[in-house]
Order: C-alpha cells, then sequence, then structure tokens
C-alpha cells in the first residue's frame, strides 16, 4: 500500500524535478506576508503571465530565513535550484528579466545554491555561515515542498517511518523506541516523551486522546508555526506514529486561530491524509484507526499549559486544572490524553525512521536531537534554525544570527519567553544546551533567543516582560494573580523613578511566594526573568533606585 | 466480608505526626479533617469540587520538595504531610498579604477588632470603606478567620479598593464585588451543583471577577437565576450577601427545621435574633439536601405565613355573609352541628400538605369519634398505585443520584418542582460523568442542556420509549410489539434514536430512572413504567418524584395503619364527590385549599361541595369560592409556625420545628379534632402535644416506631424509615 503510494509520489514529484519549463518558488509563511512575499508572489504571476507563460509558479514553505524574506527559489532547466533573498515586489520585474531572458544570474542577490556544488560562482547553500552549523531533521523540507503536497512529502521520505511503525512495530516497541531514544519534550520541560507515552498504556477500555499543543503563546517564538506552516505532515506523520503507540483513537491539535495559514495548510493537509486513507479507518492496510480535529481557538497564553489546554478543548474557559489528576488518568472529557508539543512530535517519524541509536548521535549527552530556535531581537538574521543541541551559543548568536544588529553589542540574551530567563552576554561561549543554560538562569524553553543589545535597558524590558506575564495571568490562584500585579507596580515605580531599596526585597518575596504557591508553571515561572535580571543586572536596578538614573536612556522619566 | 473490603479502600497516612486511616480517594484535607486536624483553606467548599486557587491549605510532604495544596491532592499511601511548618505557615501568610491588597482589611489587623461595632469611632482613623466592622459578614468572614489564624500582624503591599458600584437591585441578594477574593465558589456551586449558569468568572488575570452575562442584574432572564441562594452560602467573604436583615449582625439563637413546600424535605437552619428570623441556612448535614436548597427554602419560606390571603380569623356563616368569631366560639359551633351526625354521613379530606400527626388524628377524629371510614387526601390514590406497583418506590437517597452514572430523566419539570434533586442530577453529570438521557415533548431548561441527548417524544408517549430503550438495554430476545412505523408516528422518534440513546448508558452499571412529577401523576403512566421496569430485568433504581405536597409519603403510612380497621376498602377523592352527589355524605371536615386536579374533576368537587349540608372548612389560606361554601371557616398554624413531623420522599422522618413566631392565632387541626371530641363528649382524643400524638402514632405504626420529637431533635439528619 505504501509502496504504491510512494511510487506514484514519485512520478509526481520526479516530473517537477525534471520539468523543462523554468519553477519559480516563492516562500509563503506569515511570516515572510508579513514583509512582502505575497506581494512578491502576486508581482511574479502577473509577469510570468504577461511575458513568461512557459514558466511554472509555486508557492512553497518558508526557509526559516526571515532576515532575508521574500525569499525565491529559480530552477531552470538541468540546473540546480538557487536560493535569492529580499526580492522585494518592486524589483522583480527586473530580477525576472535579468534571469528568464538575459541568463544574468543575479548573484547579487543570492543566497547559495542547492545541491552541494558550487554553480557558476554562486556558494552552495549549504556552506553558508547561516548553514552550515545547522542540521535540519524537522526543517528538511523548508522550502523545497509544497507544504501541503502529500506527493512531495512522500516523495521526499514521508510517511515511510509510518508504514514501517504500523505494520512492522508494536504500539510497545514503538514506544521503547521512542524511550530509547531519549527524546525529550520541547514544549519546554524536556519531559522524556517516551516515559510519558508509556502512561497512557495502563489507561483503562475506551476513547484515548493525543493532543497537541500548538499555542506557541511566546511572544519571539515561531518554530511550531513554522512547521505547522511549512511541513504539516511532518506533525502529521509523528502524530499518527504515536497514537498507534498510545493506542489513541482520536487527536486534537489546538492551534491559534489567527495562524489563518497555518491553519488553512493543516486543515487542507488533513483533508488529504483522510482522502488517502491515512487518516480514518484501517490506515495502510494496519488495521489501526484514528482521527484528527483541527481545533483552531482564540488565543490565550494559558491555554498553552496542558491543563488549561484541555480545558479550551473541551469548549470551557482556560484555565488550568490542579494535577493531580494526571491527563494520562484523567484527560479531555476525562479521558486518558497525551499532550506534546508540535516539535516533539514532529522529530518522531525521524526517530522510527533512522532508529534510537542513530538519533542519539545527534545533540548531546543532555538531551539528543536538534533544538529548533527562534531567533529574535537584535540580531542580523532573525528567523528560525535547527541545531545540534550542544552547539557553541556565541556560534549561533555570529554565525547562524549574523552577531548584533546594534553597534553598541550585546548585553543580554532572553532565552525561553516570559517565562524563561536572562543570561549576560559574557556567559556566552557555552553549548547551547537546555540544561546547562537553564543553571545560567536562561532556560533554552521552547527555543526562543532575544538578543538584547546594550542600547537596551533590562529594568524596563523586565518590567515589559512582568507586565506580559500580568496580562497572561488567567487570575485563579492567588498568588500569581495578585504577584503578577504587584510586581509590574513595583517595577513601573522603579522606572519612573520613585523605587527604593526595599522594592527590591519586596519583589524578592513576592517572587518567592509565586514559584513556591502557585497553581501552575505560569505563576512558578514568571519571577524567573526577574530573579535572573537582579542577579545579572543588579547594578542596573540600583541605578534606577538610588541614582534615579537610567543607563540607556530608555526610562524617560530618568533619562 | 464488608470489613475487609473497607480495608482495601483505606490508605495510611501521617499527617503532623499522627498516623491516620483514610479513604484511598480522599484528599489530603479530607484525611486532616477527619482526623480533626485544621488545615486553613479559602476556596474550598464541600458541597463543589475542590478548586487549588487560594493556596491556603499548602502543605508539605516530607522528602519532597515544593508545597502540595492539601484540597486538591489526593492523600498517597504512607506518605508523611506536615501541615504547619514555619514555612509553610509564612507561604500562606505571604499569599494573605496578597490578597489584604485587594480587600479592605483595615480590621483585619487591629486587634480592637473583637471590641469595635459598626457605630463606634475607628481609633486607628481606617477609612469606612476599610472596614470589617461595617460589612455585613463581620464575624462570619472566612477571610476574617482564616487571618486570623494564620496570623498576618502587618500589610506590607499597597492597597487598592476596585471602587465598583454595589449592585442592589436584585431581590433577596446584593452583590459587592469591592469584597471578592475571586475564589469562583458562587460561579462553581451555580454552575457545577445549581446547573444554572447564572454567574461566571469573566475577564482573566487580576480583572478577574464574577459576574452575569452583559452585567445584567440576576434577575434578568439572561442570567437565569433561580435565587436559590447557595452563591450566597458559599461566598466567604461579604461580596455576596441576603438583602434581607443585612445588617442585623449575627444571631442568638439557631433552630433546625425543615422545609415543607415539597416532598425533597430540605434540612434547614434558622437563625434567629431576639426571636426574629434572620436568615435560613441549608444544613451540610440535610440527608436529602446536603447543604442545598431552592428559592423556597432559602428566601421564601415565610411567604406562606405572611400571604395576603391567609386566614386570620375563625368565622361562621350567618345569613349569607361570614360572621368573626373567636376560636372556642367556632369550635363549639361546629361540635354542636356534627353531633348531628354519624357513620357515613361524615367525611374528612385534607390535603397532602399536613403533618403526620394531624393526619393521624384526622384519622382518629373520623373513624373514632364519627365512626366513619371515609377519610381522605389529595395524593391518596396516586400514592395507592405507586405503592401497588414498586415495592419501594424510592429505592435510593435523594443524593444517590449524584452517584449514578447512567440517568434516564423522564418528563420536564424537575427543577420547578423538585430542585435539589435535579441539583444532584447536575451533580451526577458534573462530578460523575453520569450519561443523563432526556423523555420528554419539551427540551427544558437546565437538565436540557446537561442532557447528552434528549428524546423529544409526542406527550404521553414516554412510557412507550422507555419501553423501547430497556428493551434494547436488557437486550431482550422478545419481539418489541409495535412496529417501527406505528412507533414514528406516535412518538415522533425513530428505533434509530432510541437506539443512539441508549448506546449512550455505561453497561454493567446501574442505570437510574427518574420520573419527574407531572409524569407520575398519571396512574396509567406509573403502572406503565413499573410494568416495563419488572419486565426488563436491568441493574436499575427508580425515583418518582410526585405531586407538590410535601407529605404524601406520611399520609400514605398513616391512612394504611388505619385500613385494618376500615370496613370498606379505600376512599378517594372520586368516591367522595360520589358519595357527596347520592347524599350519602352530608357533613365534611376539610383541610386545606382545593387540589392540583383537572378543571373538570375540580368543577365536580365545587358542585359536590355545595350540596353538603355542613362544611367546615380549616386552611392557611383558602380560595374564596371555596369560603364561600363553607359554614365554619377555621385559621391553622402554617408549617412555619408549628411542630410536627414530615415523612419525605425517601421515607425520610423528619421534625419540623417552628421558626416564628404565630402570626395567626390558630390551632393546628390535631389540637382542634382533639377540642371537638371533648366537646362532642367522645372522649377518645386525649392528646396534650403534637409529641404525644406522635407517640401514640410511633407505637401504632411499626416503622415509626422508637421515634419522638425529642429523639428526632438529637439526630442528625431524620432517619430514613424501612
Ligand atoms: C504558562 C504556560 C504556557 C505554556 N505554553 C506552551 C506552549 O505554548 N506550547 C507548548 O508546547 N507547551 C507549552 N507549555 C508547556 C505545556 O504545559 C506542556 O508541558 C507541553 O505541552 C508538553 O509537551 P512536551 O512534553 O512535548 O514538551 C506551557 C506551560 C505553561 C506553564
Ligand atoms: S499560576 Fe497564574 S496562570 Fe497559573 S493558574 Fe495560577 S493564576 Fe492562573
Ligand atoms: S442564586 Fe442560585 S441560580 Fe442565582 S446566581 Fe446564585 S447560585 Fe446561581
Ligand atoms: S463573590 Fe464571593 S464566592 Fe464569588 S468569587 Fe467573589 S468572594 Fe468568591
Ligand atoms: S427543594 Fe423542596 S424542600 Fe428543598 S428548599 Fe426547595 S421546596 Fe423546600
Ligand atoms: S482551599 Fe486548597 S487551594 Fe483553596
Amino acid at each position: 500500500m505504501y509502496e504504491q503510494m510512494k511510487s506514484e509520489a514519485d512520478k509526481i514529484w520526479n516530473a517537477r524535478s525534471n520539468s523543462i519549463h523554468p519553477i519559480i518558488s516563492v516562500g509563503i509563511s506569515a511570516s515572510s506576508v508579513s514583509v512582502g512575499a505575497g506581494r512578491t508572489l502576486a508581482r511574479i504571476q502577473e509577469e510570468v503571465q504577461q511575458k513568461y507563460s512557459e514558466v511554472i509558479v509555486e508557492e512553497v514553505g518558508d526557509i526559516g530565513f526571515s532576515w532575508a524574506d521574500p525569499v525565491v527559489h529559480i530552477t531552470m532547466p538541468g540546473t540546480p535550484q538557487i536560493t535569492y533573498g529580499n526580492i522585494s515586489e518592486d524589483i522583480v520585474e527586473q530580477f525576472l528579466a535579468d534571469i528568464l531572458v538575459d541568463s544574468n544570474l543575479r548573484s547579487d542577490l543570492s543566497l547559495g545554491v542547492a545541491g552541494g556544488g558550487e554553480f557558476k560562482g554562486i556558494n552552495p547553500l549549504e556552506n553558508q555561515p547561516w548553514m552550515i552549523h545547522q542540521k535540519r531533521i524537522i526543517m528538511e523540507n523548508y522550502g523545497y515542498t509544497i507544504p501541503q503536497n502529500l506527493s512531495h512529502y512522500i516523495s521526499n521520505g514521508g510517511m515511510e517511518a509510518l508504514d514501517k511503525a504500523l505494520n512492522s512495530m508494536t504500539p510497545e516497541e514503538v514506544i521503547e523506541e521512542v524511550k530509547n531514544s531519549d527524546l525529550r519534550g520541547r514544549g519546554g520541560a524536556l519531559f522524556p516523551t517516551g516515559v510519558k507515552w508509556s502512561f497512557m498504556q495502563n489507561a483503562p477500555e475506551g476513547d484515548k486522546y493525543l493532543a497537541i499543543n500548538a499555542e506557541e503563546g511566546d511572544p519571539g517564538a515561531f518554530t511550531d508555526v513554522s512547521i505547522i506552516e511549512n511541513d504539516p505532515y511532518k506533525l502529521l506523520e509523528g502524530m499518527l506514529i504515536a497514537s498507534y503507540a498510545m493506542g489513541c483513537n482520536k487527536s486534537f491539535i489546538h492551534v491559534r486561530a489567527e495562524y489563518q495559514l497555518a491553519v488553512e495548510r493543516l486543515t487542507e493537509a488533513v483533508k488529504s491524509l483522510e482522502e488517502h486513507n491515512l487518516v480514518g479507518d484501517n490506515i495502510l492496510g494496519s488495521g489501526f484507526s484514528h482521527e484528527i480535529e483541527v481545533d483552531a481557538t482564540g488565543h490565550a497564553y494559558i491555554c498553552g499549559e496542558e491543563t488549561a489546554l484541555m480545558e479550551s478543548l473541551e469548549g470551557k474557559r482556560g484555565a488550568p486544572r490542579p494535577r493531580p489528576p494526571f491527563p494520562a488518568g484523567y484527560g479531555i472529557f476525562g479521558r486518558p490524553t497525551n499532550i506534546n508539543n508540535v516539535k516533539t512530535i514532529s522529530y518522531v517519524p525521524t526517530v522510527i525512521k533512522i532508529g534510537h541509536k542513530e538519533f542519539k548521535n545527534i545533540g548531546a549527552e543532555s538531551a539528543s536531537g536538534t533544538a529548533l530556535l527562534s531567533l529574535s531581537g537584535h540580531i542580523n538574521r532573525r528567523g528560525v534554525a535547527e541545531i545540534p543541541v550542544g552547539l557553541n551559543l556565541s556560534t549561533v548568536i555570529d554565525d547562524i544570527g549574523g552577531g548584533s544588529s546594534d553597534i553598541n553589542g550585546i548585553k543580554a540574551l532572553q532565552c525561553g519567553g516570559p517565562l524563561g530567563g536572562i543570561m549576560s552576554s559574557e556567559e556566552m561561549n557555552m553549548p547551547t544546551d537546555f540544561q546547562g543554560m537553564s543553571l545560567k538562569g536562561s532556560p533554552l524553553g521552547s527555543g526562543g533567543i532575544m538578543v538584547v543589545s546594550n542600547s537596551s535597558c533590562i529594568v524596563s524590558l523586565v518590567k515589559n516582560i512582568a507586565e506580559f506575564n500580568e496580562d497572561e495571568s488567567c487570575g485563579k490562584c492567588f498568588p500569581c494573580r495578585k504577584g503578577t500585579t504587584h510586581i509590574v507596580q513595583i517595577l513601573k515605580n522603579i522606572v519612573e523613578g520613585y523605587g527604593n531599596q526595599s522594592d527590591l526585597s519586596k519583589l524578592n518575596d513576592i517572587g518567592e511566594s509565586m514559584v513556591a504557591g502557585s497553581l501552575c508553571g505560569l505563576g512558578q515561572l514568571a519571577p524567573g526573568v526577574l530573579k535572573n535580571a537582579l542577579k545579572y543586572f543588579s547594578e542596573e536596578f540600583n541605578e534606577h533606585i538610588d541614582e534615579k538614573k537610567c543607563a540607556a536612556g530608555v526610562c524617560g522619566k530618568l533619562a | 466480608m464488608a470489613d475487609i473490603k473497607q480495608q482495601e479502600n483505606l490508605v495510611n497516612v501521617t499527617i503532623d505526626g499522627r498516623q491516620i486511616s483514610a479513604p484511598k480517594d480522599a484528599t489530603i484535607l479530607e484525611a486532616a479533617q477527619l482526623a480533626g486536624i485544621y488545615i486553613p483553606t479559602l476556596c474550598y467548599d464541600e458541597r463543589i469540587k475542590s478548586y487549588g486557587a487560594c493556596r491556603m491549605c499548602v502543605v508539605e510532604q516530607e522528602d519532597r520538595p515544593g508545597y502540595a495544596a492539601a484540597c486538591v491532592t489526593p492523600v498517597a499511601e504512607n506518605a508523611s504531610y506536615i501541615t504547619n511548618k514555619d514555612e509553610t505557615v509564612e507561604l500562606r501568610q505571604s499569599v494573605l498579604n496578597l490578597l489584604m491588597s485587594e480587600h479592605p482589611h483595615g480590621c483585619l489587623t487591629c486587634d480592637r477588632i473583637v471590641h469595635c461595632g459598626p457605630n463606634d469611632i475607628c481609633l486607628r482613623n481606617v477609612s469606612v470603606t476599610d472596614r470589617c466592622v461595617v460589612c455585613p459578614q463581620n464575624h462570619r468572614c472566612e477571610l476574617q478567620a482564616t487571618v486570623e489564624i494564620v496570623g498576618v500582624n502587618e500589610q506590607l503591599l499597597p492597597y487598592s479598593y476596585r471602587e465598583l458600584p454595589i449592585r442592589t437591585e436584585d431581590p433577596h441578594i446584593d452583590r459587592d464585588y469591592n469584597l471578592c477574593i475571586a475564589c469562583a465558589r458562587c460561579v462553581r456551586i451555580c454552575d457545577e451543583v445549581i446547573g444554572v449558569e447564572a454567574i461566571s468568572m469573566l475577564q482573566k488575570g487580576d480583572r478577574i471577577l464574577p459576574g452575569t452575562p452583559n452585567d445584567v442584574p440576576l434577575s434578568d432572564p439572561l442570567s437565569g437565576c433561580t435565587f436559590c441562594g447557595a452563591c450566597v452560602d458559599a461566598c466567604p467573604v461579604g461580596a455576596l450577601t441576603e438583602k434581607e436583615n443585612k445588617w442585623e449582625g449575627l444571631p442568638d439563637q439557631t433552630v433546625s427545621t425543615v422545609c415543607t413546600e415539597c416532598e425533597i424535605g430540605c434540612q434547614l437552619t434558622a437563625e434567629l435574633k431576639d426571636g426574629k428570623l434572620l436568615r435560613i441556612v441549608p444544613d451540610l448535614d440535610g440527608g436529602s439536601n446536603q447543604g442545598l436548597a431552592c428559592v423556597m427554602g432559602k428566601f421564601k419560606i415565610t411567604d406562606e405565613a405572611l400571604s395576603e390571603d391567609r386566614i386570620k380569623h375563625a368565622g361562621i356563616q350567618e345569613g349569607s355573609k361570614l360572621q368573626q368569631k373567636n376560636l372556642v366560639e367556632a369550635i363549639e359551633a361546629a361540635a354542636t352541628q356534627y353531633k348531628k351526625y354519624s357513620g357515613d354521613e361524615f367525611a374528612m379530606v385534607s390535603s397532602a400538605s399536613i403533618s403526620n400527626e394531624d393526619s393521624y388524628v384526622i384519622n382518629k377524629f373520623a373513624r373514632e369519634v364519627m365512626n366513619s371510614n371515609q377519610v381522605t387526601n389529595s395524593s391518596e390514590s396516586l400514592m395507592k398505585v405507586i405503592d401497588d406497583n414498586f415495592e419501594v418506590p424510592f429505592s435510593s437517597e435523594v443524593k444517590d443520584l449524584s452517584q449514578s452514572r447512567n440517568i434516564v430523566f423522564l418528563g420536564s419539570d424537575l427543577e420547578e418542582t423538585h430542585p435539589v434533586a435535579a441539583y444532584q442530577i447536575h451533580k451526577a453529570v458534573n462530578y460523575n460523568d453520569a450519561n443523563l438521557i432526556g423523555i420528554g415533548p419539551e427540551r427544558f431548561k437546565e437538565l436540557g442542556r446537561a442532557a447528552r441527548m434528549w428524546l423529544q417524544c409526542k406527550s404521553g408517549t414516554e412510557p412507550l420509549i422507555l419501553e423501547k430503550m430497556s428493551h434494547y438495554l436488557s437486550k431482550t430476545e422478545t419481539p418489541f410489539e409495535t412496529s417501527e412505523e406505528d412507533f414514528i408516528e406516535l412518538t415522533g422518534l425513530s428505533f434509530d434514536e432510541i437506539q443512539r440513546a441508549s448506546d449512550f448508558f455505561t453497561p454493567s452499571e446501574r442505570i437510574s430512572f427518574v420520573h419527574a412529577a407531572e409524569l407520575s401523576s398519571s396512574p396509567e403512566v406509573i403502572e406503565k413504567i413499573s410494568f416495563i421496569n419488572k419486565k426488563s430485568n436491568l441493574d436499575s433504581n427508580s425515583f418518582i418524584f410526585r405531586s407538590g405536597e410535601s407529605n404524601s409519603q406520611g399520609l400514605l403510612d398513616i391512612n394504611d395503619s388505619f385500613k385494618d380497621t376500615a370496613i370498606e376498602g379505600t376512599f378517594s377523592l372520586d368516591n367522595f364527590i360520589e358519595n357527596v352527589e347520592s347524599n350519602k355524605i352530608k357533613a365534611v371536615y376539610w383541610v386545606g385549599g382545593i387540589p392540583d386536579i383537572s378543571d373538570k374533576k375540580t368543577e365536580d368537587l365545587y358542585r359536590a361541595l355545595g350540596k353538603v349540608e355542613f362544611l367546615l372548612v380549616q386552611g392557611t389560606a383558602i380560595p374564596e369560592s371555596l369560603m364561600d361554601l363553607a359554614n365554619i371557616v377555621l385559621p391553622q398554624p402554617v408549617a412555619t409556625e408549628s411542630v410536627g413531623t414530615f415523612t419525605n420522599v425517601e421515607k425520610r422522618l423528619q421534625l419540623v420545628t417552628p421558626i416564628i413566631e404565630p402570626l395567626v392565632e390558630a390551632d393546628p387541626v390535631w389540637e382542634t379534632l382533639t377540642a371537638l371530641a371533648k366537646i362532642m363528649d367522645r372522649d377518645v382524643l386525649k392528646f396534650g402535644t403534637s409529641d404525644e400524638v406522635f407517640q401514640e402514632l410511633a407505637s401504632e405504626i411499626d416503622e415509626y416506631s422508637g421515634y419522638s420529637h425529642d429523639s428526632l431533635r438529637l439526630m442528625e439528619t431524620g432517619p430514613i424509615l424501612k
């Protein structure tokens, strides 16, 4: 069954690869569209319609170079694909004329060439400083395939793992394989995924659910949505394998409704899986049946917390439930439920395909595999990158990220979103590693790294993050509801010049009560950035309080 | 056997060094409570699911980092918990400190709080909005108590008053959200137990507060509030208060009594001050209600006493006018009349909302003083049918409904007629994931919302649907007699729909059939239902809720006990009408108003009553039309003014205690009849108190024996009679 699917997919993919017509593909994602990729695409389509009717124009996934968007790839018949950056709509006409009419490859705009070798003076893409250190497992198809196109996915190795799991492995063997791979949850807590799945094995008869957490509410985090937008089948294949292993008959994907493109592509992908009987009854003839529901819901940060996510999936107000009972015992509608992050599940096809040994070879002692990073803030190359866990953090910032975008240099890294932490740039010479960075007070969490330059004020930054947490606290439990408010109040006083030293101990006390007393991770983790800022940047706080001075000149009243 | 089983369900834990064995699924808090160990709580309420929000109940578990909220964390076998380490107390103090920054607390941290009254001048210049002594909840506030026990001496964080308008536009309930601590107890009880969802937590973060949709008044249909008052009783602080007697302070006396508005018989505590009723709090120990009540028991319990239609004086018909008389005169006049009649010339009819004592003396009077067996009450015939068809109509207690996993509900208006039973169904759905299927012409209100599926059928075809359903459920081989075509024609539903509804039920678990009053008022329906139940052999229990009359069960028991002495068979309202029409019955003693019967029957009844030679009517409020027919009218005390026992739908024997001073000079029925007999020189009734009546009754009726008013008074809740 799978073989037939694969050979049909190959036909389609090969026809495309061996096209006798030039192919122009534009990387389309919410992020690229926000800087004009949509207009670039429209311009190209217009030009092609008027002048180059033999040319094929395609919408492909986003390759992850937000800094170079709009990104356009061009494949002339018989030559390797060349990737170009910053193709704004106003240069489209000239750009196409140069390449299609004058055979001028425009190496000035090129980012690199696919295939590994140099081509007419254009360097291989994979050797570029921002690519050479990356290890793309999840992102392997980004920018190369049409995201909703199932044949593209299958022909590039997709669904092989599903076939392997369903038709030659028992559910127990799948769980064992995932356990041995040491895959850990990428939603932030790094819980061993296989172990979590095994909690579902003892569940009683009846409905069992898998819920995919695609809330991704951290500002400056966009890896989960990038997977859904650019290669939804990766996630879906992982979900099917996971569900088979745990015996789930249904899964839910909780995704923010405002991610329109993601919801669209995901829904289309699910539909095409249904049409090909990869979702439904007796999948790939294995006897395993499964149903997938895409739940596009309004956004609330707290809905990313797993118990609030379940409440939200039940149509209730998104507020965390106490644990125990744990989801594996009492989850959605009281049924056993396993919740995983999008990234976590997207590794699963690879784990099954290459086996736990090879998977463990990627990454570091503390966590196998790769880390998907969202690089943002004062950094030259913003975007999504995938690195082996343990790659040096300076390499990430300087080579992949192209260093500081501010001539004053980097002051700090704020990692893991508003519930993460902050570290001084002096500590950057260390492995990019979940555990190690936690110890430094700046846990990687779900992969967001925000670069903070020397022009920024730490107190004001901490205040902004505290405001975010105050807004997003669900208000259910008393320590977090009141604590987040008082922290903001005190920080506001400090940036406005009304602070005094006793405020620092108050901040500390409130933080401690929140960590010890809060019901869910939000309240427990919210004081993290503050606590580490007080540790690494105490002189900035003292300056604001004692000298009523903001050296960065950010806090208006103190300038 | 039972012992072993019980032991299997127990776990051993240590709390503060004490060995405790607690039920396996108990929380740390419940285990501590069992052992009498106090753990502070604010968002906990035993009537609803634990929530884990206030974090007052944090405790430490030995050898584990961090804290566990005792109210939501189940005990772990052999674990050891410490509830009062210094660090734990400090954590509670600091959370209280955070909380007090949003709650007026000027008095909370002042040691003069015990001395100050609302009108005293504050020595510390605490502003008025910040004082406990001017809060209606002063001294019954859980926050006050918690602050005192946990010990918070100074408020370190800046306080901000919310400055919200106080909502006083509703009847019964005032809302001052400036005092709200956002514990959601009100919202949770309204949603999870009452099933109304009149209020919900709005906004998030520090702006979170309960409220109605669009902020409408509670009385607006959009909120749907039924004024059951559960939210007020749940509120730990002064945010929700009762409007009536709001500023009266604490009671000086509490009295345990029972609501007689319906046959659930909710157990209530009445709080009195200087003999005046301040408020009603449903009893947590109440056997049938467990701390719940509806608007009748909570807010309207004195309505009957205060009714404008209340009969205030005795009266004798002279000419065509009712002349006001004193009681003695009226009773003497009645005696003179009744002496003229005996045997079948006399009949007694009462409502089914009278006490056991009244009913017992009614029977004695008719049978032994007047030598007539013609005694009946308005629920007699229906109760007979139920009694004949179901061995035990209530195989369980009302509260067992909350434990059901499968519920079939027939009818519609349970929320109206027996609200607390509807609450128990909501609990089953919300706390026990029960599958609720409704059968009835209308998908009604809250139960309609809670139902997994509603079989909306043509009126009166419920039994047929039930029959088809039990056919599916019990998987009987015998063919179903009605063809699908006929079935659709009759009921408006297809076999497939019945099958789908049946498929919701968890096989292997007992099914509860709940019959609402409007269905069980038909004897044919009752017979049919019982037949189906017997035939299907399902593991099931039935809950049959009947008319709005609160003592149908007690009256059935008492009338039954006199059946041995009965010369003829039973006597019903129909027999009564017949025998008046045939001029057999000439003198009548009528207790109560006109029963809730069909229009046609009411007409017949009035025609018959018009023919009676001598008619005495005793009641609390009597319709004008009946008064016009009466020769003598006697007032009657309402239940809240007199003492007596009632037997509820579960056959629970309960003592009703007066909670208000009598507003009318009136003797209860038993006392009136005793006096009447005496004047008539038939010295068979020798009762001095209601308790004496009860003791004789108890010596005559097996199930009631062994109890007395005094013994009932000492019991936590009324016993269920076998
Ligand atoms: C306030 C809060 C927000 C969270 N938001 C997310 C989120 O957006 N996405 C996510 O995957 N996990 C989020 N988490 C973590 C989840 O609760 C949960 O641990 C995770 O989904 C488990 O998946 P994993 O085992 O694959 O990591 C959040 C946790 C907290 C406390
Ligand atoms: S910690 Fe904050 S977000 Fe979590 S339950 Fe408590 S109030 Fe809500
Ligand atoms: S009175 Fe009853 S119905 Fe009304 S809001 Fe309160 S709990 Fe809900
Ligand atoms: S009104 Fe009372 S019960 Fe409701 S949330 Fe506020 S404090 Fe709690
Ligand atoms: S449910 Fe019945 S007994 Fe209970 S308070 Fe309401 S009317 Fe009274
Ligand atoms: S009583 Fe346990 S958290 Fe409120």
